[in-house]
């Protein structure tokens, strides 16, 4: 509810300071025409005004672009019916919707607030889900891990590089479309916990774990066995690191290195 | 040993075939898209089409190509030609304003280093912040993500590949009946029957009594393909052909044309000639006074121009018009032919007047304009077709469906004409609505807000003039209102989220500068190549901004005090922070000796050239400062365009542009405008190049390939760019020159629409016309949209504000599309299979665009 009427201020604000600016090179008429002093007219205009010479019929008066701005131009606009006149500078002086302004400002810093209020309570309520509930950040990097620890030791068990391969890319899929999206999500819960400074310590070894991932699966899909399991070493090299940032103690399981070209041949 | 494929030892990354193909690939697209950027006023992103190419010719042709492999292609083959966008936003408005620049003089040069260095400033500046805007922010980059899918789709099974092809299929279709109609053949002098021109009212009347009146000409008018103005014009040359006679009017026009050509060609030699001269060859005086004659005989050639007869002679009244309502009708290159022909010169002949160079009317091919498809008839009280079905009150009502755009709201009985409620057919907007997603549902809020709320507020409001109609309130208040605050929103609204962003900036710039030795660290460029690399590019800003920024103001224009050409032998003075030039050196003593400020003032202000705030300053100190404030006006916008680009897809480049081109004058002065424009253009390639860079890091993110490498390749070829983009420019130029003696704009193939909307800005500068408080309470809302919980909404609802509301309609459509099928589908279907799909159908409209604007180029060439 609280994010609704934020959202409502500050859309609303939004409208309300904009239309009051779109009147700023446009004063009205009612002003005084010592706030008008010194303004150029913007914009060509033609009026008819019946003047003593001709006080039956009107006469037409053209002020062209970059007049200066009179009182006696002021006063026939006025008579003629006009309501604002267009000048080549702001007429601050005479802005007579500043307040309109003001009012749209002041919406948008309230909804801004209540919207800041939202989301911390929203971030509140993330972080009391507990560290092993299925979507928490923690439990998605544990299954990243079970599934790079699976591949790094089943690989070699298998007969071709042609299965291996498959076998990443497979593997892999399951990583990039959800659990690295996932983890990605839940952006409020590990800014709520860790800090804005935290998050982007995390996500920034975090991406790195993401990159070898990407480059697994890239050179399995290009057949290229030995880069791919070169990357998911270097990934569950990595790992420790993301681990160490979202507060996970060491796992006891030693990271299993690569096997060199002399033991698969 | 093989180095790809199974057993290999390698894996393929950067290799010299990659290189080659992609820098070839970049120099075509540069070519080809800046042709069709100054003839349309947009460019083309090439990163789609680069990856579409180099998958079909590493992977298909030459079967060695990993999929890392075309990505270093398509990084390469995109930072070739991503810079023309920047440069053609800018440079041609110096051709605009009068500016004669050539391959071989001094300022080509100079602005072409300047581009380079912006280009070499964008990669620079953009590459700290990679870590911030892929790695912790995670924007979405829709075309990147969807180059990244192309890549991607040999592993990810034949069916995706499939859903891929038919994305790219259905665009293409989409887009072929808009996008063809661009490619105009002349028509056949045989659709003419009859040899006077009709009104398409008449012609609307005519088919009620008279179903076999209309000749082929005639129906191409009737169905709005070709205007009255080239219908007419087309009769009168057949008319002209047939009789072998012309107006001796426009002969004489023509006559005139020819010997000021010869004129000027002779200048421009002597020029050249004077300038390879040094100041003490005695030849020199002699050429100089022979330059003098000759500018003297040209002055009555241009009065005899600009007369009221010889620009009457260019006129005439169109069938239906009034008698005094004279139309301009014919080009100064038909003219310049009539006389080479009455005149038996370079073997023209009067059958060569069918050809659109001299305005003989063009036919587009099918498109879906040609549907016909027209509302239905309302009439007023008078029985006449109403203006609300009528609006061109041509007798016929209006097409709802273009080849450009299906307007629905006029479909829609008792729709406010004010509301535009009208769809752009652009299937690569569809498809980047639909990769961005809910995110770009804000966009579309900004656009909604701008064009169903403000402007017909302002319409309504009677802040419009009189003369304005309820539908043109939208496009006249985007000129007015929406785009200068929409810059200002951008820009105030990029502030505040980079402030917000500060904690993430600074950890990742840490990352960056830590030197460790994990594999992941030696992934990055490090921070002292990078340092190196802007330091290079600011002291090339610095050189080119001293430079330009020396050049008197009354160059090869007249003196002050005497009003005769000037020698630029004779000490120049300084004032306002220009140089001024005299004819001698008595005028010079007069200048400062007898004048007074008011006297110069009156002069700096009939050369529009009024002080800037930093004239006051060492003409060194104060291009140095403008170096240094472009160098950070560069890093700034440059964000502003990245995160842009990767939250939406769009990038207003030509909004910054203009913006940048007028600080530039606020600080160094109006009367520089080459100064202003060589930053403007410096600029523009800088955040375009940032922009694409970005761009294909986050590609490159997805396919797991090296930042590093990408970086390198990106920052070491970039350069070429520009100096491709340039070349062509003036090759263009120089065509037309040739052709129409003029350089670019109305009159030519190549308006350059763009340039002409930057020489509209720089005239108001000025004249002091600009909008600032519009631009500065923009920034102050698009600030204060930061607060919220959401940093990133001032650039949003500014971009919404500053794009024309079509686009933004059908590229919310996409992002509604998403959700829908989110809803219904779940979000893995849509992420799964709609991407995919989504990534072709954004790639495929770029594609048959390229084929239609490079078939274009080589037709007009031949």
């Amino acid at each position: 509810m609280l994010r609704l009427i934020g959202i409502l201020l500050v859309w609303g604000g939004v409208v309300v300071g904009s239309a009051a600016v779109l009147t700023i090179y446009q004063p009205k008429l009612t002003v005084s025409n010592q706030s008008l002093e010194g303004h150029t007219l913007d914009r060509k205009t033609t009026i008819y005004v019946t003047t003593e010479e001709s006080p039956d019929v009107p006469q037409q008066v053209i002020y062209e672009r970059n007049t200066k701005v009179t009182p006696e131009m002021l006063d026939q606009l006025r008579a003629a019916g006009h309501e604002r006149i267009v000048v080549g500078e702001f007429a601050w002086r005479a802005w007579g919707e500043w307040w309109i302004f003001v009012l749209g400002t002041a919406m948008m810093i309230g909804g801004a607030v209540c919207m800041r209020l939202s989301a911390r309570r929203e971030i509140a309520a993330m972080t009391s889900i507990g560290d092993d509930h299925e979507a928490s950040p923690i439990s998605t990097i544990a299954a990243i891990r079970a599934i790079l620890e699976r591949l790094a030791s089943e690989l070699p068990t298998l007969p071709d590089d042609e299965m291996r391969c498959e076998t990443v890319v497979t593997r892999l899929d399951q990583v990039q479309q959800s659990l690295v999206p996932s983890f990605a999500n839940a952006r409020n819960a590990l800014i709520g916990k860790y800090g804005l400074a935290g998050y982007a310590g995390i996500m920034d070894r975090f991406a790195s774990l993401e990159r070898q991932i990407n480059r697994a699966w890239s050179s399995a899909a290009d057949r290229i066995y030995f880069e791919s399991e070169s990357c998911i070493a270097l990934a569950l090299e990595i790992l420790p690191e993301v681990e160490q940032r979202l507060g996970i103690p060491p796992t006891s399981t030693a990271t299993r290195a690569p096997m060199t070209a002399a033991e698969r041949s | 040993m093989a180095d790809s494929g199974p057993g290999a030892r390698n894996y393929r990354e950067v290799t010299l075939l990659a290189i080659g193909f992609a820098v070839i690939v970049g120099i075509v697209m540069n070519a080809a898209i800046t042709y069709s950027g100054l003839k349309i006023g947009f460019t083309i992103s090439g990163s789609a089409i680069a990856a579409v190419l180099g998958f079909g010719f590493l992977r298909g042709l030459v079967r060695k190509g990993t999929i890392v492999e075309v990505n270093i292609a398509q990084t390469i083959a995109s930072a070739v030609n991503t810079t023309n966008s920047g440069v053609i936003f800018t440079v041609p408005v110096l051709f605009l304003l009068g500016f004669a620049i050539s391959w071989h003089d001094r300022d080509f040069w100079l602005i072409t280093a300047a581009c380079m260095a912006g280009a070499t400033l964008g990669a620079a500046f953009i590459i700290p912040l990679r870590k911030q805007m892929i790695d912790i922010e995670r924007l979405r980059f829709p075309s990147a993500t969807g180059v990244a899918t192309i890549l991607k789709s040999p592993g990810a099974g034949p069916a995706k590949a499939i859903v891929l092809l038919v994305g790219m299929a259905i665009s293409a279709l989409i887009y072929a009946p808009s996008g063809l109609p661009g490619i105009r053949s002349e028509i056949d002098s045989g659709f003419m029957e009859r040899s006077e021109q009709r009104t398409v009212l008449e012609l609307v009347r005519s088919q009620e009594t008279d179903a076999d009146s209309f000749d082929r000409l005639d129906t191409l008018v009737f169905n709005e393909r070709v205007s009255r103005n080239d219908a007419q014009r087309t009769r009168d040359i057949e008319g002209w052909i047939q009789a072998e006679a012309a107006p001796e009017a426009l002969i004489q026009r023509g006559e005139l044309l020819k010997e000021r050509r010869s004129l000027r060609d002779q200048m421009r030699e002597l020029e050249t000639e004077i300038q390879r001269m040094g100041k003490e060859d005695p030849a020199r005086t002699g050429r100089r006074g022979e330059l003098q004659q000759l500018r003297e005989q040209i002055l009555p050639l241009d009065e005899r121009l600009q007369s009221d007869e010889s620009q009457d002679a260019l006129k005439t009244v169109l069938p239906g018009d009034e008698p005094t309502e004279r139309t301009a009708l014919y080009p100064d290159s038909l003219a310049l032919a009539l006389y080479q022909i009455s005149a038996d010169l370079d073997g023209m002949t009067w059958a060569d007047l069918r050809h659109r160079d001299y305005g003989w009317a063009t036919k587009p091919l099918w498109g879906y304009h040609d549907l016909q498809w027209r509302l239905p008839p309302q009439y007023d009280a008078d029985g006449n077709l109403s203006r609300v079905v009528d609006r061109n009150g041509n007798g016929r009502p209006d097409l709802w469906l273009t080849d450009s755009t299906v307007d629905i709201g006029r479909l829609i009985v008792g729709f406010p004409a004010e509301i535009p409620l009208i769809f752009a057919i652009a299937p690569f907007a569809l498809g980047a609505g639909y990769i961005t997603g809910k995110a770009g549902l804000m966009v579309l809020a900004g656009g909604l807000l701008a064009y169903f709320v403000l402007m017909p507020l302002a319409f309504n409001g009677g802040l419009f003039a009189a003369n304005v109609e309820a539908w043109d309130a939208a496009e006249r208040g985007r000129v007015l209102f929406t785009r200068p605050m929409g810059i200002g929103m951008l820009v105030g609204g990029a502030l505040m989220g980079l402030l917000f962003s500060l904690p993430a900036i600074k950890e990742a710039l840490r990352s960056v500068a830590a030197s460790t030795a994990t594999r992941a660290s030696k992934d990055e460029l490090g921070i002292g190549v990078l340092l190196l690399a802007a330091a290079i590019a600011v002291g090339l800003l610095f050189a080119g901004a001293d430079l330009v920024g020396s050049e008197p103001l009354n160059k090869g224009a007249t003196c002050p005090v005497t009003e005769q050409f000037v020698d630029t032998v004779v000490e120049p003075a300084e004032y306002g922070g220009y140089k001024i030039l005299f004819a001698s050196d008595e005028a010079r003593e007069v200048w400062l000796d007898e004048w007074n400020d008011d006297q110069r003032d009156a002069f700096l202000a009939a050369n529009n050239a009024r002080p800037g705030l930093l004239s006051g300053l060492n003409p060194h100190l104060r291009a140095a400062l403008i170096a240094i404030f472009g160098a950070i006006w560069i890093w700034f916008t440059g964000i502003i365009i990245a995160q842009c680009t990767g939250m939406t897809d769009w990038s207003p480049i030509s909004g910054l542009a203009l913006v940048t081109v007028v600080l530039v004058m606020l600080l160094a002065g109006t009367g520089q405008v080459l100064g202003a424009v060589l930053i403007g253009a410096a600029m523009c390639t800088a955040i375009t190049l940032a922009a694409d860079m970005m761009g294909d890091l986050k590609t490159g993110y997805l396919v797991g390939a090296t930042p590093k490498r990408q970086q390198m390749a990106e920052l070491f070829l970039a350069w070429l760019g520009p100096i491709i983009c340039m070349l062509t420019l003036v090759l263009i130029v120089q065509a037309n020159m040739s052709k129409y003696g003029v350089a670019l704009g109305e009159g030519t193939d190549t308006p350059a629409p763009q340039a002409q909307a930057l020489q509209a800005v720089i005239t108001g500068v000025q004249g002091g016309d600009m909008p600032y408080a519009l631009y500065a309470f923009g920034a102050l809302l698009g600030g204060l949209l930061g607060l919220g919980s959401f940093p990133g909404l001032g650039v949003l609802v500014g971009l919404s504000m500053y794009l024309p509301f079509f686009y933004i309609a059908t590229y919310g459509l996409g992002c509604l599309i998403n959700i829908a099928v989110s809803a219904v589908k779940g979000k893995r279907f849509a992420e799964d299979w709609g991407v995919p799909f989504a990534a072709g159908i954004l790639v495929g409209e770029p594609i048959l665009a390229m084929i239609v604007n490079m078939f274009e180029v080589i037709r007009s060439s031949l």
